[in-house]
């Protein structure tokens, strides 16, 4: 066999897996949402789940009659797409934080970025009114989701800046200072508690185990405008994350203006990264997780890797949920509680076999 | 064509310059092998980032064809210089095929989707660069020679029209480096491709650059076809700072010994060079006339073979016991 022939059969294994990867997990997506759709306290069957969804089509009166198509259009549709939405978010930011500070134990929660935007997001709910006056009442949905990307956008640039002054970024550091972002954000929100009133209150507690129960229309049309510029901003950067793989310097060799890639990129995830915490609160490892599982079969190139997180994200945050509010019905078990207890584990032998490498 | 142009390498911090290379102009045709050599320190990185366009200069400019490299975008820069460093890279997972893959992407679109010519172009410069074997394997597997085959490669996939090649060849076997220097000239004599190759390996530069910039600490670049700077004697004293002697009747270069003690040879024929060969391995300086402090050593031919006379000692059977002989 010639060696060029080696170089071939190695392209196409590649692009077989990833291929291959790809219909398994588009294949899954409509799957999970038909079985989130149908599964939970009052139990749908698919055959019926056309006529459900059709009701409002066909006769938008019945709605309020029949239970199945009220809990599906009001309830567990929103809830599913926030679900997927969300999660989607979470991996793409993890994946791109990974990328772009060249460290793959980067995760949105872990450092801290999530924390900044609870903060944000606590300090808008408490201090600021929660609906604007006059013509301005149609952004007053938005209040909190735009405190919560400029908290997330704060605690990314902080971190960026902080990692910067080594040409390879130590994942220690990065860590660490996560762990101070983190440590300052508690003690922000706890501050926060203790003036907020009642109602207040019950809505900062949601923040800590995060859960997408909370789902409306409202909560669905705000993700998904964020999402999409999300979406247009970061998956263009795989080419330049491939390069960063190597290095900013190495980057820079092969044209990667670096400024503006950790620009877009920073911007990026605060968008999603903020957006998903204001509306669903902190829900952790999502975005260590899948990236992590997709790179061991896709290999590091994020040609494949971005689209792979936005799809394995939104999958695996949709199987959560719906595993969540079915497992021990009628109790729901918050879904950043599910996440936090496959992540943890994952993330401690993560770091067990880093340790272990020369 | 690459032009440079009244270039002043250094580093800026603040309102305080530190000239590495004083001004430079020169020109490196499409097509020539350029060697750099210079002792450590001397500034062949500063000078190769700066021209590359990856560091700004202090003054100058540097024009590829009628372009200025240091006005152009990066993407449309490293469409037309790829530069490898000294830098060990490495990145968990990434394959030698991935990596010289790399010098595709300022040639990609928007998603940096790689075509099947510039597949064409990834096995081709694998190729050439003798890393096929490589390809398939982690980066982070492989010995530093290996690796630096891959640079190589992803140089070559990634410009033909500059190559700025930094000690490329530090870490290749002597082989390797030979083939490696072989197919830098063969590259640029066929595509017209300029290529600068910094190394520590003088012999070979001098054997196969078409032109050599010798670089002396703190001193200016000079320029010229190897011959000419042995025999201007410009070679002599670049080398000459950093204690390396440099022969030009031999093309050799010497470690001169400041304990070196003379000794005096006479005899014929191969014995003879042989001879003058072992003791300057020794650490002897081989000289012809006879001296009064000088140890004396004749060649005989003699019935039973060739013979050593150390002074007016017994004639001895070998080199070896010649050497032994000698304090």
């Amino acid at each position: 066999m010639t060696a060029a022939g080696d170089t071939l059969r190695f392209g196409k294994t590649g692009r077989a897996r990833r291929r291959v990867l790809f219909l398994a997990l588009s294949g899954m997506a409509p799957l999970a949402v038909i079985a989130a759709l149908c599964a939970g306290a009052l139990p749908i069957a698919p055959t019926q789940l056309v006529r459900a969804l059709a009701t409002p089509m066909i006769s938008p009166a019945d709605i309020a009659g029949d239970p199945s198509a009220h809990i599906l259009w009001a309830l567990r549709l929103p809830r599913a797409l926030l679900a997927f939405a969300a999660g989607a978010l979470l991996a793409l930011g993890g994946c791109c934080a990974q990328g772009v500070f060249r460290n793959p134990l980067a995760d949105p929660g872990l450092l801290g970025i999530s924390s900044g935007a609870s903060v944000a997001a606590a300090t808008a709910i408490v201090l600021l009114p929660t609906s604007l006056p006059g013509t301005l009442a149609l952004l007053s949905p938005w209040l909190v989701p735009g405190a919560a990307f400029a908290g997330a956008m704060t605690v990314t640039t902080l971190l960026f800046h902080l990692s910067r002054h080594s040409e390879r970024p130590r994942v220690q550091t990065l860590l660490l200072s996560g762990i101070a972002v983190n440590a300052l954000c508690f003690a922000a929100v706890g501050a926060l508690i203790t003036i907020a009133n009642d109602a207040q209150l019950r809505t900062l507690s949601f923040w800590t185990l995060g859960s997408v129960a909370g789902a409306t229309w409202t909560s669905v049309g705000i993700l998904v405008p964020i999402c999409a510029i999300a979406l247009v901003l970061l998956l263009p950067q795989a080419r330049a994350l491939d390069a960063l793989l190597l290095g900013e310097r190495e980057a820079r060799h092969v044209g990667i203006d670096v400024p503006r890639v950790v620009r877009r990129c920073t911007v990026g995830i605060a968008l999603g990264v903020g957006g998903t915490v204001a509306l669903t609160g902190l829900i952790g490892f999502v975005g260590l997780i899948v990236p992590h599982l997709l790179r061991s079969v896709l290999g590091p190139g994020h040609r494949a890797l971005l689209p792979g997180s936005v799809l394995g994200g939104g999958l695996l945050l949709l199987l959560a949920d719906t595993a969540s509010r079915t497992v021990v019905a009628p109790i729901e078990v918050p879904v950043g509680v599910l996440t936090a207890t496959i992540g943890g584990p994952l993330f401690l032998a993560l770091l067990q076999s880093r340790r272990e490498q020369p | 064509m690459l032009r440079v142009d009244a270039l002043v390498a250094g580093y800026r911090s603040g309102a305080t310059q530190r000239i590495v290379v004083p001004a430079l102009s020169t020109t490196v045709r499409p097509g020539h092998l350029v060697c750099l050599l210079g002792p450590n320190g001397a500034g062949k990185s500063t000078l190769m980032h700066t021209i590359g366009g990856s560091l700004a200069p202090l003054a100058g400019r540097v024009w590829l064809g009628d372009r200025d490299l240091h006005a152009l975008a990066p993407r449309a820069r490293a469409q037309s210089v790829a530069i490898v460093t000294t830098e060990r890279v490495t990145a968990p997972l990434l394959t030698g095929w991935q990596l010289v893959a790399l010098g595709r992407q300022p040639h990609t679109g928007w998603f940096g989707t790689l075509t099947d010519e510039d597949r064409a172009r990834v096995d081709h410069a694998l190729r050439l660069a003798a890393a096929t074997d490589v390809a398939p394997r982690p980066i982070g597997d492989l010995s530093d020679g290996e690796r630096q085959r891959l640079l190589l490669a992803r140089a070559l996939a990634q410009s033909d029209q500059l190559l700025l090649l930094d000690e490329l060849t530090a870490f290749l076997d002597l082989p390797r480096r030979v083939d490696v220097m072989r197919v830098l000239r063969q590259l640029a004599r066929e595509s017209g491709c300029a290529v600068v190759l910094s190394t520590h390996d003088l012999d070979l530069a001098l054997r196969t650059a078409d032109r050599l910039w010798l670089l002396p600490r703190g001193g200016p670049l000079q320029v010229g076809a190897p011959e000419d700077l042995v025999l201007s004697g410009a070679f002599r004293d670049a080398f000459a700072a950093d204690g390396i002697e440099f022969d030009a009747h031999d093309g050799a270069f010497r470690l001169p010994d400041a304990r070196v003690r003379a000794v005096s040879l006479e005899g014929e024929g191969l014995a003879l060079r042989w001879t003058a060969r072992a003791l300057e391995r020794a650490g002897f300086r081989v000289q012809s006339q006879r001296g009064d402090q000088v140890r004396r050593v004749r060649v005989v031919a003699a019935r039973e073979g060739t013979r050593w006379q150390l002074d007016d000692g017994a004639p001895l059977a070998s080199i070896a016991e010649l050497i032994d002989g000698l304090p």
